[in-house]
């Protein structure tokens, strides 16, 4: 009875509802996609040039493969928090946030080694947190103030879809990137507007670096399953890194093939 | 002990804790800072003990001398304490009234308005003498007045320098100061309620208002705040203390309270019966001039809210736990580059900011280095094909791994003036497994000439 009454004033409620989103929801993210229901990002999740690969602003999450696998997650997401920074000539600081006790297993995030990854650790605040509930408020306070953020989210299930989605908000506000390396083996509904699963690949032999009896390492070559893309379709791809930036590799059979021509003459003689 | 017992068998005994004492009369001493700023403990013989504070200036504030030495008693009584309390112009005499003739007067203490006539009285016990004041009264000098009528020199033959040092001090003749408890700070802000705060949304408001105070006493001067003291005066006479850095000079009454109100809610302090006076204190400052805000608006970070952000985080996560990375000249992984926490934030501002220090290269050595590293070394079982060569395989955490691609050996020798004679080579590997997963390996000690057996370790992955 009390809805019925109510019903009149539906329509103006509903105006009013609008407003207070406006206002709450980041300009950037309203201004972008008109026409829409005003939710859409700024700009795209993934972008494509040639064969590079680039983050939009806002959340991405990072899962490995396998456990075994977990700094080849890392080492992506480092790669691609590298590559935004240069690219958007962004003086932003990093903040890097990890929760105690949480997948810390092979180790800590190496000075000398991320500078490798083209990040810059004269930049970098390094945050460890007790509970993953504070490792939230450091990356989103991190992201409000400007920072973009290296974050882990570790095996609670805090990390939530609430979680996400207000990160990815304090990221879109601002422009910034917050990337998140999530634990094999959780997988819960998330805000995010990539989730990449990845595994390492064997890199391309360089056999005039290797050790006695070993061919040396190639560019680090990563095998990229692509679970999630807002406003796209999942894709899995092998990914290589390569003068500072991932490039897509194309298929097996089409690259490292010889020089001159396959014979093909399979389907010419059926056709035939 | 026993024949005081058969006298009156209802008397109680207890072992005496000077430690205790001690620290009971350290605690009290600061508590008084409710009185004034200037308070120092003045351990004396059991029973003895005396807090002395320089009230210059202080009286006023609470009505007048006299009320100031009736609220001070009263507090003490109120903790269940025998209190004396005397003032005077001079440090010794001050000491000697207290001690023995403010027992005797109805009030519990006395005031002596002119130093003549107060010192003339006083018993040479409260010269701070020692035993000397016994020699002294074999010879029928019982008041500091008779000493004053001698000759100085005569006494200094009689009873050695001390006590004419002494006398003098009393006297006001030579100068003598009180080393305070707590370091005096040119700036603070208080607040003082004749009814004590029990909420703690109330002190939160307390410490916006006194945040703002203080900013404003630093702004005329070009003074930003790098450490603050929160003191907290339970009406009980216990103190409370929280104290907040920043990364940064700051000056901005918003962020300094929202720290505070941080610490508050983190420091789960007990408010007791209430906190009748709340001081934030000013414990370290830095010059802070205005900056030129950018003229054209990049989108870039604001280097003031970065400073703030890094504060937030300190006093939520701990000092410890936020961290700026560090470099040292040293060619062990471990010790070359790490992240180092507190100093190392204060010295490296974050973006546009000018520092006199050089910033850190971190431009690894020319082999790889890898992503992630181990804090301690793992010890891995390893294939190799010759002694000196790459691992074929390894088993690291109970799973093999086949490599297939390898690079090295990088030799690191042991730093002699560091490390123990134990210490030794390491050959480090940088291997692909047959999965395309990075590993960073080492075998220690040269082969033959260190060891017969080389041990391998894996240090860092990716």
């Amino acid at each position: 009875m009390g809805s019925a009454s109510s019903r009149p004033d539906g329509p103006a409620q509903l105006e009013k509802l609008r407003a207070k989103i406006r206002d709450l929801m980041p300009a950037a993210a309203l201004t972008a996609a008109p026409g829409t229901d005003g939710v859409q990002a700024a700009s795209a999740p993934l972008e494509e040039t040639g064969s590079q690969l680039h983050l939009g602003a806002g959340l991405h999450e990072f899962c490995p493969q396998d456990y075994l696998d977990t700094p080849a997650a890392l080492a992506v997401q480092s790669g691609f928090m590298a590559q935004a920074l240069r690219r958007a000539h962004s003086p932003a600081p990093l903040l890097w946030v990890r929760a105690r006790n949480d997948s810390q297993d092979f180790g800590q995030p190496y000075p000398l080694g991320l500078k490798q990854w083209g990040l810059p650790p004269e930049r970098i605040i390094f945050a460890e947190t007790e509970t993953l509930a504070d490792a939230l408020w450091a990356m989103e306070d991190g992201l409000r103030a400007g920072a973009w953020v290296m974050g882990e989210a570790g095996t609670s299930s805090r990390y939530d879809l609430t979680a996400t989605k207000r990160l990815h908000m304090a990221a879109q506000a601002r422009g910034g990137l917050v990337l998140v390396l999530r634990h094999h083996a959780m997988i819960g509904a998330s805000a995010a507007l990539t989730r990449w699963r990845l595994s390492a690949r064997p890199s391309p032999a360089q056999d005039w670096r290797g050790a006695t009896g070993l061919p040396g390492l190639g560019s680090p070559r990563f095998r990229a399953h692509l679970e999630r893309v807002r406003g796209g379709p999942p894709r899995q791809f092998d990914i290589e890194w390569k003068h500072a930036a991932f490039h897509v590799l194309e298929p097996a059979p089409l690259a490292d093939r010889p020089a001159w021509p396959h014979p093909r003459s399979k389907p010419a003689r059926q056709r035939a | 002990m026993a024949d005081a017992k058969a006298l009156e068998p209802l008397m109680q005994t207890a072992p005496a804790r000077p430690d205790a004492d001690k620290r009971l009369l350290q605690a009290y001493a600061r508590a008084c800072g409710r009185w004034s700023p200037y308070v120092a403990p003045d351990p004396g013989a059991p029973g003895e003990d005396g807090i002395l504070l320089d009230i210059t200036g202080c009286a006023r504030l609470f009505g007048g001398e006299d009320k100031l030495i009736e609220a001070t008693l009263q507090a003490s009584r109120e903790r269940g304490l025998t209190a004396y309390a005397a003032t005077a112009p001079s440090i010794g005499l001050a000491w000697g009234l207290a001690r023995f003739k403010a027992r005797q007067s109805e009030t519990g203490w006395v005031r002596a308005d002119t130093l003549e006539t107060a010192l003339t009285d006083l018993p040479v016990e409260g010269l701070r003498i020692g035993e000397t004041a016994g020699q002294l009264r074999r010879f029928g000098l019982k008041q500091a007045g008779d000493l004053l009528a001698l000759p100085r020199a005569s006494l200094t033959r009689r009873f050695g320098t001390d006590l004419l040092t002494r006398l003098d001090q009393a006297a006001g003749r030579v100068e003598e100061s009180l080393n305070p408890l707590q370091p005096v700070m040119e700036y603070r802000a208080r607040l003082r309620f004749p009814e004590p705060l029990l909420l703690l949304d109330s002190l939160k408001q307390c410490v916006d208002e006194t945040a703002r105070g203080l900013c404003g006493q630093l702004e005329p001067r070009g003074l930003g705040l790098r450490r603050v003291e929160l003191n907290l005066y339970r009406i009980d006479g216990k103190l409370i203390l929280l104290g907040i850095g920043t990364a940064a000079p700051a000056r901005d009454p918003a962020h300094i309270a929202r720290l505070l109100h941080e610490k508050l809610d983190r420091a789960e302090i007990d408010i007791g019966f209430g906190i009748d006076v709340v001081e934030l204190r000013a414990r370290e400052t830095a010059p802070l001039g205005g900056r030129q805000a950018g003229l054209l608006h990049t989108g870039e970070p604001d280097p003031d809210d970065l400073d703030q952000l890094t504060d937030r985080l300190v006093v939520r996560l701990g000092d410890e736990q936020v961290r700026r990375a560090g470099r040292r000249e040293s060619h062990i992984p471990e010790r070359a580059a790490g992240w180092r926490p507190g100093p190392a934030l204060a010295g490296t501002a974050l973006s546009v900011r000018e520092t006199d220090q050089a910033p850190a290269d971190f431009t690894p050595p020319d082999p790889d280095r890898p992503l992630l590293i181990l804090a301690h070394p793992e010890p891995a079982q390893a294939v190799a094909e010759i002694p000196d060569g790459p691992p074929r395989s390894f088993i690291w955490r109970r799973v093999r791994h086949l490599v297939h691609r390898a690079e090295g050996p990088e030799r690191l020798a042991p730093e002699w003036w560091r490390d123990q004679l134990s210490a030794r080579t390491r050959d480090y590997f940088r291997v692909e497994t047959r999965e395309g997963r990075r590993f960073w390996l080492y075998r220690e000690g040269l082969f033959g000439l260190e060891t017969r057996t080389p041990n391998w370790f894996v240090h860092g992955a990716s």
